[in-house]
Protein backbone atom coordinates (compact mmCIF):
# COMPACT_ATOMS: atom_id res chain seq x y z
CA UNK A 1 0.00 0.00 0.00
CA UNK A 2 1.35 3.44 -0.94
CA UNK A 3 1.83 6.83 0.67
CA UNK A 4 3.44 6.50 4.02
CA UNK A 5 4.82 9.97 4.17
CA UNK A 6 3.56 13.05 2.42
CA UNK A 7 6.18 15.78 2.05
CA UNK A 8 7.55 14.84 5.45
CA UNK A 9 4.61 16.46 7.21
CA UNK A 10 2.23 13.71 8.16
CA UNK A 11 1.95 9.98 8.02
CA UNK A 12 -0.75 7.51 7.02
CA UNK A 13 -0.69 3.96 8.40
CA UNK A 14 0.32 2.00 5.35
CA UNK A 15 -0.51 -1.57 6.28
CA UNK A 16 -3.35 -3.32 8.07
CA UNK A 17 -0.94 -4.24 10.82
CA UNK A 18 -0.01 -0.61 11.41
CA UNK A 19 -3.65 0.46 11.47
CA UNK A 20 -4.42 -2.36 13.89
CA UNK A 21 -1.44 -1.63 16.14
CA UNK A 22 -2.28 2.07 16.27
CA UNK A 23 -5.92 1.40 17.06
CA UNK A 24 -4.99 -1.09 19.79
CA UNK A 25 -2.68 1.44 21.39
CA UNK A 26 -5.21 4.27 21.33
CA UNK A 27 -8.03 1.98 22.42
CA UNK A 28 -5.98 0.55 25.29
CA UNK A 29 -5.03 3.97 26.59
CA UNK A 30 -8.63 5.14 26.38
CA UNK A 31 -9.89 1.98 28.07
CA UNK A 32 -7.41 2.14 30.91
CA UNK A 33 -8.03 5.86 31.38
CA UNK A 34 -11.76 5.33 31.69
CA UNK A 35 -12.06 1.97 33.42
CA UNK A 36 -8.79 1.02 35.12
CA UNK A 37 -7.17 -2.29 34.21
CA UNK A 38 -9.56 -5.10 35.23
CA UNK A 39 -10.92 -7.80 32.90
CA UNK A 40 -13.90 -5.67 31.91
CA UNK A 41 -11.48 -2.97 30.81
CA UNK A 42 -10.22 -5.13 28.01
CA UNK A 43 -13.67 -5.85 26.64
CA UNK A 44 -14.49 -2.16 26.89
CA UNK A 45 -11.20 -1.40 25.14
CA UNK A 46 -12.01 -3.89 22.41
CA UNK A 47 -15.44 -2.33 21.94
CA UNK A 48 -13.83 1.11 21.59
CA UNK A 49 -11.42 -0.42 19.14
CA UNK A 50 -14.27 -2.01 17.19
CA UNK A 51 -16.00 1.37 17.01
CA UNK A 52 -12.88 3.06 15.66
CA UNK A 53 -12.04 0.27 13.23
CA UNK A 54 -15.62 0.13 11.94
CA UNK A 55 -15.67 3.87 11.27
CA UNK A 56 -12.37 3.53 9.38
CA UNK A 57 -13.24 0.47 7.30
CA UNK A 58 -16.61 1.96 6.37
CA UNK A 59 -14.73 4.65 4.46
CA UNK A 60 -14.04 1.96 1.85
CA UNK A 61 -17.75 1.48 1.15
CA UNK A 62 -18.78 2.72 -2.31
CA UNK B 1 -16.38 33.20 -6.71
CA UNK B 2 -14.74 35.33 -4.03
CA UNK B 3 -11.20 34.65 -2.94
CA UNK B 4 -10.95 31.64 -0.57
CA UNK B 5 -14.71 31.23 -0.60
CA UNK B 6 -14.46 27.56 -1.53
CA UNK B 7 -11.90 26.91 1.22
CA UNK B 8 -14.04 28.47 3.93
CA UNK B 9 -17.08 26.64 2.68
CA UNK B 10 -15.39 23.26 2.87
CA UNK B 11 -13.97 23.96 6.32
CA UNK B 12 -17.31 25.05 7.77
CA UNK B 13 -19.08 22.05 6.23
CA UNK B 14 -16.42 19.71 7.59
CA UNK B 15 -16.70 21.23 11.08
CA UNK B 16 -20.50 20.85 11.07
CA UNK B 17 -20.22 17.30 9.71
CA UNK B 18 -17.66 16.25 12.34
CA UNK B 19 -19.57 17.79 15.24
CA UNK B 20 -22.94 16.37 14.20
CA UNK B 21 -21.46 12.92 13.57
CA UNK B 22 -19.85 12.95 17.03
CA UNK B 23 -23.04 14.19 18.66
CA UNK B 24 -25.13 11.52 16.93
CA UNK B 25 -22.79 8.77 18.11
CA UNK B 26 -22.65 10.00 21.71
CA UNK B 27 -26.43 10.52 21.95
CA UNK B 28 -27.27 7.16 20.37
CA UNK B 29 -24.82 5.36 22.64
CA UNK B 30 -26.14 7.09 25.74
CA UNK B 31 -29.70 6.12 24.82
CA UNK B 32 -28.71 2.51 24.15
CA UNK B 33 -26.79 2.35 27.43
CA UNK B 34 -29.80 3.72 29.30
CA UNK B 35 -32.10 1.21 27.58
CA UNK B 36 -29.74 -1.64 28.42
CA UNK B 37 -29.73 -0.69 32.08
CA UNK B 38 -33.43 -1.59 32.19
CA UNK B 39 -32.53 -5.25 31.64
CA UNK B 40 -31.10 -7.53 34.30
CA UNK B 41 -27.37 -8.22 34.34
CA UNK B 42 -28.07 -11.97 33.95
CA UNK B 43 -30.01 -11.38 30.74
CA UNK B 44 -27.31 -9.11 29.35
CA UNK B 45 -24.53 -11.60 30.18
CA UNK B 46 -26.48 -14.48 28.60
CA UNK B 47 -27.15 -12.39 25.48
CA UNK B 48 -23.50 -11.36 25.27
CA UNK B 49 -22.34 -14.98 25.47
CA UNK B 50 -24.67 -16.07 22.66
CA UNK B 51 -23.78 -13.09 20.47
CA UNK B 52 -20.07 -13.68 21.08
CA UNK B 53 -20.39 -17.15 19.57
CA UNK B 54 -22.25 -15.64 16.60
CA UNK B 55 -19.48 -13.04 16.25
CA UNK B 56 -16.77 -15.72 16.19
CA UNK B 57 -18.69 -17.70 13.55
CA UNK B 58 -19.33 -14.66 11.34
CA UNK B 59 -15.75 -13.47 11.71
CA UNK B 60 -14.44 -16.91 10.76
CA UNK B 61 -16.73 -17.07 7.70
CA UNK B 62 -15.60 -13.66 6.50
CA UNK B 63 -11.98 -14.44 7.25
CA UNK B 64 -12.12 -17.57 5.14
CA UNK B 65 -13.50 -15.66 2.16
CA UNK B 66 -17.25 -16.32 2.48
CA UNK B 67 -18.96 -12.95 2.49
CA UNK B 68 -22.10 -13.00 4.62
CA UNK B 69 -24.11 -9.91 3.71
CA UNK B 70 -25.02 -7.90 6.82
CA UNK B 71 -28.56 -6.87 7.64
CA UNK B 72 -28.67 -3.27 6.51
CA UNK B 73 -30.48 -0.51 4.64
CA UNK B 74 -28.26 -0.81 1.57
CA UNK B 75 -28.40 2.83 0.51
CA UNK B 76 -26.52 6.10 0.70
CA UNK B 77 -27.83 9.15 2.50
CA UNK B 78 -30.62 10.80 0.42
CA UNK B 79 -29.39 12.86 -2.54
CA UNK B 80 -32.14 15.46 -1.95
CA UNK B 81 -30.27 16.65 1.16
CA UNK B 82 -27.78 18.31 -1.19
CA UNK B 83 -30.48 20.86 -2.08
CA UNK B 84 -31.10 21.86 1.53
CA UNK B 85 -28.05 24.12 1.73
CA UNK B 86 -24.44 23.21 2.46
CA UNK B 87 -24.54 23.43 6.24
CA UNK B 88 -27.85 21.63 6.64
CA UNK B 89 -26.59 18.94 4.22
CA UNK B 90 -23.44 18.54 6.33
CA UNK B 91 -25.51 18.47 9.53
CA UNK B 92 -27.93 15.81 8.28
CA UNK B 93 -25.17 13.72 6.73
CA UNK B 94 -23.20 13.90 9.98
CA UNK B 95 -26.17 12.88 12.08
CA UNK B 96 -27.00 9.99 9.74
CA UNK B 97 -23.45 8.67 9.41
CA UNK B 98 -22.60 9.19 13.10
CA UNK B 99 -25.52 6.93 13.94
CA UNK B 100 -24.85 4.68 10.95
CA UNK B 101 -27.97 2.54 11.15
CA UNK B 102 -29.98 4.22 8.40
CA UNK B 103 -27.44 3.90 5.61
CA UNK B 104 -25.12 1.25 4.19
CA UNK B 105 -23.35 -0.65 6.99
CA UNK B 106 -21.22 -3.04 4.98
CA UNK B 107 -19.50 -4.86 7.86
CA UNK B 108 -20.86 -7.15 10.57
CA UNK B 109 -18.40 -5.51 12.92
CA UNK B 110 -20.68 -2.45 13.00
CA UNK B 111 -23.22 -4.42 15.04
CA UNK B 112 -20.70 -4.71 17.89
CA UNK B 113 -21.16 -0.98 18.51
CA UNK B 114 -24.92 -0.70 19.22
CA UNK B 115 -25.04 -4.15 20.82
CA UNK B 116 -21.99 -3.40 22.96
CA UNK B 117 -23.38 -0.01 24.03
CA UNK B 118 -26.72 -1.64 24.86
CA UNK B 119 -25.38 -4.65 26.76
CA UNK B 120 -23.00 -2.64 28.93
CA UNK B 121 -26.13 -1.07 30.43
CA UNK B 122 -24.41 2.19 31.38
CA UNK B 123 -25.09 5.58 29.83
CA UNK B 124 -21.48 6.82 29.98
CA UNK B 125 -19.96 3.61 28.62
CA UNK B 126 -22.54 3.39 25.86
CA UNK B 127 -21.83 7.00 24.95
CA UNK B 128 -18.07 6.33 24.94
CA UNK B 129 -18.38 3.28 22.66
CA UNK B 130 -20.83 4.71 20.14
CA UNK B 131 -19.28 8.16 20.51
CA UNK B 132 -15.91 6.76 19.43
CA UNK B 133 -17.58 5.52 16.26
CA UNK B 134 -19.24 8.89 15.62
CA UNK B 135 -16.07 10.86 16.32
CA UNK B 136 -13.83 8.69 14.14
CA UNK B 137 -16.36 8.66 11.30
CA UNK B 138 -16.78 12.41 11.58
CA UNK B 139 -13.03 13.04 11.63
CA UNK B 140 -12.43 11.00 8.46
CA UNK B 141 -13.47 14.02 6.43
CA UNK B 142 -10.40 15.91 7.70
CA UNK B 143 -8.08 13.13 6.59
CA UNK B 144 -9.69 13.24 3.15
CA UNK B 145 -9.42 17.05 2.98
CA UNK B 146 -5.77 16.92 4.08
CA UNK B 147 -5.09 14.18 1.56
CA UNK B 148 -6.67 16.20 -1.24
CA UNK B 149 -4.87 19.38 -0.25
CA UNK B 150 -1.54 17.55 -0.28
CA UNK B 151 -2.29 15.70 -3.53
CA UNK B 152 -2.02 12.28 -1.91
CA UNK B 153 -3.84 10.78 -4.84
CA UNK B 154 -5.86 11.98 -7.81
CA UNK B 155 -9.03 10.26 -6.66
CA UNK B 156 -9.11 9.41 -2.98
CA UNK B 157 -12.52 7.74 -3.18
CA UNK B 158 -11.23 5.26 -5.78
CA UNK B 159 -8.19 4.60 -3.62
CA UNK B 160 -10.43 3.91 -0.60
CA UNK B 161 -12.68 1.55 -2.59
CA UNK B 162 -9.51 -0.23 -3.67
CA UNK B 163 -8.78 -0.96 -0.01
CA UNK B 164 -12.13 -2.72 0.47
CA UNK B 165 -10.72 -6.24 0.61
CA UNK B 166 -8.10 -5.32 3.21
CA UNK B 167 -10.81 -3.55 5.21
CA UNK B 168 -12.98 -6.68 5.10
CA UNK B 169 -10.14 -8.81 6.42
CA UNK B 170 -9.40 -6.29 9.17
CA UNK B 171 -13.05 -6.11 10.24
CA UNK B 172 -13.43 -9.89 10.22
CA UNK B 173 -10.32 -10.29 12.38
CA UNK B 174 -11.53 -7.65 14.80
CA UNK B 175 -14.96 -9.29 15.07
CA UNK B 176 -13.39 -12.67 15.81
CA UNK B 177 -11.08 -11.22 18.46
CA UNK B 178 -14.00 -9.45 20.13
CA UNK B 179 -16.07 -12.65 20.19
CA UNK B 180 -13.21 -14.65 21.70
CA UNK B 181 -12.53 -11.95 24.31
CA UNK B 182 -16.17 -11.87 25.41
CA UNK B 183 -16.31 -15.67 25.66
CA UNK B 184 -13.14 -15.63 27.78
CA UNK B 185 -14.45 -12.82 29.99
CA UNK B 186 -17.76 -14.55 30.63
CA UNK B 187 -15.91 -17.77 31.36
CA UNK B 188 -13.72 -16.11 34.00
Amino acid sequence: MPMKQIRGLWWIPATNLEIFAGAVTVGSLLGIAVRGSDVMTWVFTLLLLCAGVTAIVQQTLP
Amino acid sequence: MYRNQAGRSWISKAVVFSLSSSLAGIATGALLGAAGSLLSIQFRVASASLLAVVAIALGAFEFSGYHVRPLECNRETPQRWVHMGPLRWALQNGLALGCGATSRIGFWLWYAIPIGAFLTGAVEIGAAIYGTYGVVRGMAVWVIILGLSRHVTDDISLWLIGCAEAARTLAAGQLTILGIAVVIMIGL
